[in-house]
Formats: structure tokens, sequence, C-alpha cells
């Protein structure tokens, strides 16, 4: 018998949606290609949130992108990315048009920015259907309605006629995920859908979002830097640096005990409440320095080394594998360290 | 109403009644007659060598307040005492004369910083303009700035597009501090960073207002963060401030509802906090036809009857706590 870690109370065995395999990006600044991203790997399921944290210069963009099939001129792109088993590194942009919004729906951050603001909403998502779905326009109309209630459009046939610059930031947002999803696909990848809206809001947001998860089985990847959406919200986090993973595992016990230093300095970057425990003036215990230019970056050595305040000589030398950590893996010689003690 | 200053000590600062409207223009034609009133009067005060804290969501007024006590917009009504000075009546020479205790550093240093100005020429600039100093004095002092910001002396050299969002940051601390200010506004002042590097100029922040006995007027959507920095808060809704207290009362004991919701949804990274669903319905509504009654009901838990019909005051709840709301604390 298998039981799920999770709360949820799905009782079949996750299958993967969407697995990324060593997938890299390699950028070039000035003539020289950098990796960009540098051997992710990942596996999506069906009716869990995985979220990847990393701040400017971590890759998570370009790693988006890449799993899209979306590469900037220029770029090398190897690894592979499977949906639903099927790689699609060899697709045609043909077939890849098949798969954006049919197999792998996609929100970003500024909803206003993704919104063509001379069509109606309604238009907008009955195009996004009918782009997959031979429907008749009435047929799509009907459709649509039925996916702007599913997003909780106070009034589903009003929005259809509505057009993006009359409808508030939440509304707009809600307006993406109703695209995103229109065709039914089993994928979800959030780019920071919540960044560019005010707190109220983005908290009814990812409710909502939780809610289409559970009851659509999705497979959703969260890239975020809110650490504070990430323990509500998400199972899995995958914590990018410099275009390397350096620690994953299950949410609960990854913020509870971080094993590598970034997260423990994420971690304590993050603003709190000043209340009783923490006091008003208190500094932060702030990660010193800032993430290279990518063509600055050392590959030799551990890329979190110049920051790190536990680095050690071997950190300089090589780059650390995953090791295990508690119950997720830490790209750092300490956890090495204490798995062979504990070994 | 005013809240009693405390005994023989003049605040800093006073903004009294501040009220800002702008008029809307829409489309080619431009439909007259539409008015956003951004700011409805409101009243406060930052005290010597203190922080104030402005904090609620996008369109609420905060920043407008800030642009107004900087000086960046006139309001249509209010009035500001400065150090015992009427701010806004002072012009010419005399405003620019006082203008260097009053500075300001904004959300985005992208865009404050000139693109093709060598960041030692910024940091140098309201000195030189000033004349508080000039030759090698200047020179030393722009490097002692760059010191005080944690930045090495060869950053004077390089221009903004050469820095990283964190550094052009403390490049724009340098040149808010060039001149000696008493009173700081800060917009948004780590909203553009990432977290790690927002910490850093938190830390930043709090180091200079303990070294430099400075006063900052602090706004920002994150109630969190403005919670670390500043001995007073005051929360806008709808261009007015609807709670004003001590940080700490206004984190850990808000009274008005709009208050509970936003200490609710600064979320913490703790999985085992408990989790709240979201508090309030909808959106901030229009400020060009806001509701009826208290400008919060449709969207307040706890409203009643009598919200929709009557605007609650801004009233003392507490000792130096003021709350306009009916029914405060009911929330927690």
């Amino acid at each position: 018998m298998v039981t799920s870690p999770s709360s949820s109370s799905l009782v079949e065995i996750p299958a993967p949606l969407l697995s990324v395999e060593d997938l890299r990006v390699e950028l070039p600044v000035d003539g020289v290609l950098h990796p960009a991203v540098d051997g992710v790997s990942f596996v999506l399921e069906a009716g869990r949130t995985l979220a990847v944290v990393g701040e400017s210069g971590s890759g998570k963009t370009q790693l988006l992108r890449a799993i899209l099939g979306l590469q900037p001129d220029g770029a090398r792109v190897s690894g592979r990315v499977l949906s639903s088993g099927r790689d699609l590194s060899t697709l045609s942009d043909r077939e890849w048009r098949a798969v954006r919004g049919r197999e792998i729906g996609m929100v970003f951050q500024e909803p206003a920015a993704a919104l063509d603001p001379v069509q109606t909403v309604g238009a907008q998502v009955v195009e996004a259907i009918r782009l997959h779905e031979p429907l008749s326009r009435a047929e799509a109309r009907r459709r649509a309605v039925n996916v702007l209630a599913e997003v909780s459009f106070p009034d589903p046939e009003r929005a259809l006629g509505e057009y993006p610059h009359r409808l508030s930031g939440g509304l707009r947002q809600r307006a993406c995920l109703a695209i995103a999803l229109a065709a039914g696909p089993r994928v979800l990848l959030a780019d920071e859908p919540t960044a560019s809206l005010d707190a109220t809001v983005a908290m009814q947001i990812l409710e909502l979002l939780d809610r289409l998860r559970r009851e659509r089985g999705l497979a959703v990847l969260l890239i975020t830097h809110d650490l504070g959406v990430v323990a509500k919200h998400c199972d899995r986090v995958l914590v990018l640096y410099a275009g390397r993973v350096v620690e994953e595992g299950g949410t609960a016990a990854l913020l509870r005990a971080p094993a590598h230093p970034y997260t423990r300095g994420l971690l304590r970057s993050v603003p709190v409440l000043a209340t009783a425990g923490r006091q008003r003036g208190e500094r932060y215990e702030a990660i010193a320095g800032a993430l290279e230019d990518l063509s600055a970056r050392r590959r030799g050595g551990c890329a979190f080394a110049p920051r790190c305040p536990d680095r050690f000589e071997p950190c300089e030398a090589s780059v650390p594998d995953l090791y295990p950590a508690g119950e997720g893996r830490s790209r750092c010689f300490l956890s090495r360290e204490a798995a062979g003690r504990g070994a | 109403m005013r809240p009693a200053p405390a005994r023989g000590v003049e605040p800093l600062l006073r903004a009294e009644g501040l009220a800002k409207r702008f008029s809307l223009v829409h489309g080619l034609l431009g439909a007259r007659g539409e008015v956003l009133p951004a700011l409805r009067g409101v009243t406060f005060e930052i005290a010597r060598g203190q922080t104030l804290g402005l904090v609620g969501e996008s369109g609420t007024g905060k920043t407008t307040a800030g642009r107004i006590v900087a000086r960046l917009l006139r309001p249509d009504s209010g009035r500001i005492l400065f150090d015992g000075t009427d701010w806004l009546a002072l012009s010419g020479a005399a405003l620019r004369q006082r203008r260097r205790e009053l500075q300001v550093v904004f959300q985005d240093p992208q865009n404050s910083l000139n693109p093709r100005m060598r960041a030692g020429d910024q940091i140098a600039e309201p000195l030189r303009v000033q004349g508080l100093a000039r030759g090698r004095a200047l020179r030393e002092r722009v490097g002692q700035l760059l010191a005080d910001v944690g930045l090495g002396a060869e950053t004077a050299s390089r221009f903004p597009s050469d820095l990283s969002g964190g550094q052009r940051q403390r490049v724009a601390i340098a040149r808010a501090l060039a001149t000696s200010p008493r009173l700081v506004v800060c917009d948004e002042p780590v909203s553009a960073l990432d977290v790690s590097v927002g910490a850093q100029i938190v830390n930043l922040l709090l180091d200079l207002r303990e070294r430099a006995g400075l006063s900052y007027l602090f706004i920002s959507h994150d109630l969190a963060v403005v919670s670390r920095v500043a001995d007073r808060i005051a929360v806008f809704y709808l261009g007015a401030i609807v709670e004003e207290g001590p940080a700490q009362a206004i984190s850990s004991r808000p009274l008005h509802p709009y208050t509970f919701a936003l200490v609710a949804a600064a979320t913490e990274p703790d999985p085992s906090a408990p989790r709240r669903g979201a508090l309030l319905a909808g959106e901030l509504p229009s400020a060009v036809n806001p509701p009826a009654g208290c400008h919060f009901h449709p969207r307040c838990p706890i409203a009643r009857p009598r919200c929709r019909q009557e605007a609650p005051a801004l009233s003392e709840a507490a000792a130096g706590h003021r709350v306009s709301c009916f029914y405060p604390g009911e929330m927690g």
C-alpha cells in the first residue's frame, strides 16, 4: 500500500506528467557560451505543485523557456524534456504549437502584458480553445463561459465581452488562467503569477491555483521568490542558484531544516512581521555580496562559495554534487561530510 | 482630529489635511469631469529620529503622500510643518537651500540614477549644486559616502550599468545622504530587489539611521518590511489613513479589519504556521466612485448595516493608536 506523503486526498500514485532531464541552456555573451541553466532535472506529478525558488540570475526564466521550447538566438540547449513520456526536444515548430496550451499551459507575472489589449477576454479564450479543438464558435463560446466560471469570474457571460483594461489586476490574472487552461492542459507553468498583485489579491489567486490543481489534477510548476508562498502552496521545492539546483526536497522539511547555506541565508533574509519575538530595528542575517553576472561566474568550484559563510577548501576546487540531506538533497560539501558521518 | 504632540517636543514633520485630486482623461476624446481623489485629507507626524511607515496596497495614496512631503507634487490643500517651517510655502532660493534637509530614495535605482553619469559624480552632484564642497574636499566626501553605504572607492568611476541592483540602490542612498538630510523619504526602497539583496539594504538603512540620527518616511506595500523599520505605522486605504499607531501594536494587535487582512497576508516561510484563507473578497474599488459609508465595507468581513451608511472617523482607540472603524479589534 502506497500512501501519499502530502495531506491531499489523492489516493493513486502520482505519475510524472512532465520530466526534465539534465537540462542545460548555454547563452552567448560576447561570442562565448555560458551555462545559464546547468544540468537541471525534476519531475512534475499530477495534483502536485513544485516550487522553483531563485533570485535574479538563478536561471529560472531560461529554465521555463527551455521547457516550452523557446530559446533565445544563439543559445545551445541540451538534455531532455518529456511530456507524459514523449520527448519534446525533437519536435518541429508546428508540433510545438500543438503542445503549448494543449499539454502545457502557462501564466506569467504581468497579466496586463500577457493579454491582447484590443481583443475581448471572450475572444482570447475562444481562440485558445479553437487553436486546439475543431469546435464551432458557439460551442467554443459555451466552453469559454465554463472556464471563466471555473476561475471564479463573478459574471462569466459578461466577462466574455470585457476588454482587459477594464479589469482589475486580479481579474486579469484570472483571465490569463482561463486562457491557459482553456484547451485542457495537465501541466501548468506559472512564472511569479502573483508578483504584480496586491497581497490580499495574491492570496485569492493562489487559493484559486490550489483549487484548480486539486479539481483538474494539474501538475503545477510555480516559479516564485516568496518562501511564504512556498510554505503554504507547494509540495516540493527546488532551490536554484547560478543555474544549478542547490537544494531540493519536500517543502516542510526543507523550510524547517534547510541544508544548503544559500537556502539558509535566503530564509533569514525573508521579511517577516516584527511581532513579539522579533523586534523593530533588528538586523537581517543577510547573505553578503551578490551573484556575479553570467560571464563572470567561476565554473570550477561551488558558485555560492564567494558569498558563503561556511566555505572551506573543497569548495574552491570542484563543483559539489547533490548529496543526500535529510529527506532531500543538497549541493554542498558539508552535506557530503554529514552524509559520510551518518553512513 | 489632531493627535496631541508629545509634551515639549515638536515633531520633525507634521502633515495636516493633505488632499490631492487627479483629473482622469480616458481615450482620445478624454471623457471630462472624472476626478480621482488620491488623498482625502490625511494627517500624520514624524517625531525626531523616528521612522513613520506608510503601508497599503497600490492605489491607496501612500506614494502620493510621500511625493507631496518630498515637494515633488503639490497638494490641493493641507499644510506641512517641517522643523517649524511652513514647508509648502517655501520656493525659489529658500526651497533650494532647505531641500538638503529632506531627500528621497526611490524604488528603482535604474530609473532614478542618470545612466550616463559615473556613480561618484551622481553622489557629488547635490554637494556641488548646494555649494557644500568642492575640489579635494568633495572627492573625500564622496569617498566617505561610498564607504558609509558599504561600497568601495573604485565604485566612484563606475556607470550605473556596471553595477548590480543592490549596488545601484546603495549609490542612490549615498546621493540622498550627501547633503546630511534630517529626513529621508524612502519610497518602496527594496521592492525592486531580490530578497537577499533587499535584506542587505534594510540593514544598511537601519545602520544609517543609528549613525546619522536620521528620520525616515518609509513607504512600502510590504507590512513585514515596514514593521522591521518603523516606530509608527499608518495604514492607507482609498486615499485615507484607516489605522495609525505604534508599529508593534499594528503588526501584532491590529484594530482595523483591513490591517488585520494585511497582517494575515504577510506570509511566513513557516510550514507549521496556521494556514489562513484569503480574508478579503474582491479588490480595491475605484477611488473615483468610492463606496458609500465606510469605504472599506464591500470587502469587510464584519461589515454591518451602519457601515454602509456612515463613514467612521479616525479616532483614538487606545493611547496613540487611531483607527477608523465602528467595530475596532473585532477580527482579532
